[in-house]
C-alpha cells in the first residue's frame, strides 16, 4: 500500500552551532527528543486515519451487520480502505500544492 | 525509549533548547496540515467519486475557494 504521511523526516542536523561542554550527551539527548515527537505524530496521523476510514467504510460496505463478516463485506472494506487512502494522497499532493503556491503570492 | 523527562531538558544547552523550540513549531505546522488534509479526505470521499483523482482533487480545490471566498465576504461586510 503506497502511502506516505511525513513523520520519518529525514532531516538530519545541518550546520547546527557546536554546543560546549559535553556535546555528545546533549546531541543524543536532544535527538532522542525530536524522534519521540515524530513518533507521536506519526502513531496520532495513524490513529487518525484509521478512524477515518473505518466511519467511511463501515457506513458504505457494512449496510446490515450481521453475525460475522461475510466474504463480500471483507471485499467491499479492502477496496473501500485501498480508495480512501488513493484520495488521501491526492488531496495531500494537491492541498499542499496550493498552500505552497499561494504562500508565494 | 523513555519518557520525556523534565530532567532530560534541563540538561541541554540554550542552543538546542532553542533548536527544540525551533523543531516542534515546525512539526506543530506540519502536523496542523496534516489534520487538514484528515478533514478534506473525509469530507471529499463522503462527497463525490473517490475513484476519479480530478474528483477529489476538485472537491479540496472549490472547498478553499470556498473558504476564500465566506472570508471575503465575511470581512467585506464587517468593514461597512
Amino acid at each position: 500500500m503506497a502511502f506516505s504521511l511525513f513523520g520519518g523526516s529525514d532531516k538530519k542536523d545541518s550546520g547546527v552551532a557546536p554546543v560546549s561542554g559535553d556535546s555528545s550527551n546533549v546531541n543524543s539527548i536532544k535527538e532522542n527528543l525530536q524522534a519521540q515527537i515524530l513518533q507521536e505524530i506519526a502513531l496520532t496521523n495513524a490513529t487518525e486515519l484509521i478512524s477515518k476510514i473505518s466511519n467511511n467504510c463501515y457506513e458504505k460496505c457494512i449496510l446490515n451487520p450481521g453475525s460475522s463478516l461475510s466474504a463480500a463485506d471483507a471485499a467491499c472494506l479492502d477496496q473501500c480502505s485501498e480508495k480512501y487512502i488513493q484520495a488521501w494522497n491526492t488531496i495531500s499532493r494537491r492541498y499542499l500544492a496550493r498552500v505552497q503556491s499561494e504562500s508565494r503570492n | 525509549m523513555h519518557q520525556i523527562s523534565k530532567n532530560d531538558i534541563s540538561q541541554l544547552d540554550e542552543a538546542s533548547q532553542v533548536e527544540l523550540l525551533k523543531f516542534v513549531e515546525s512539526e506543530n505546522a506540519k502536523a496542523k496540515l496534516q489534520s487538514s488534509i484528515h478533514m478534506f479526505t473525509d469530507m471529499c470521499f463522503k462527497k463525490c467519486v473517490p475513484t476519479i483523482t480530478t474528483g477529489n482533487a476538485n472537491c479540496v480545490d472549490r472547498f478553499l475557494d470556498t473558504n476564500i471566498f465566506v472570508v471575503n465576504k465575511i470581512s467585506k461586510s464587517m468593514q461597512k
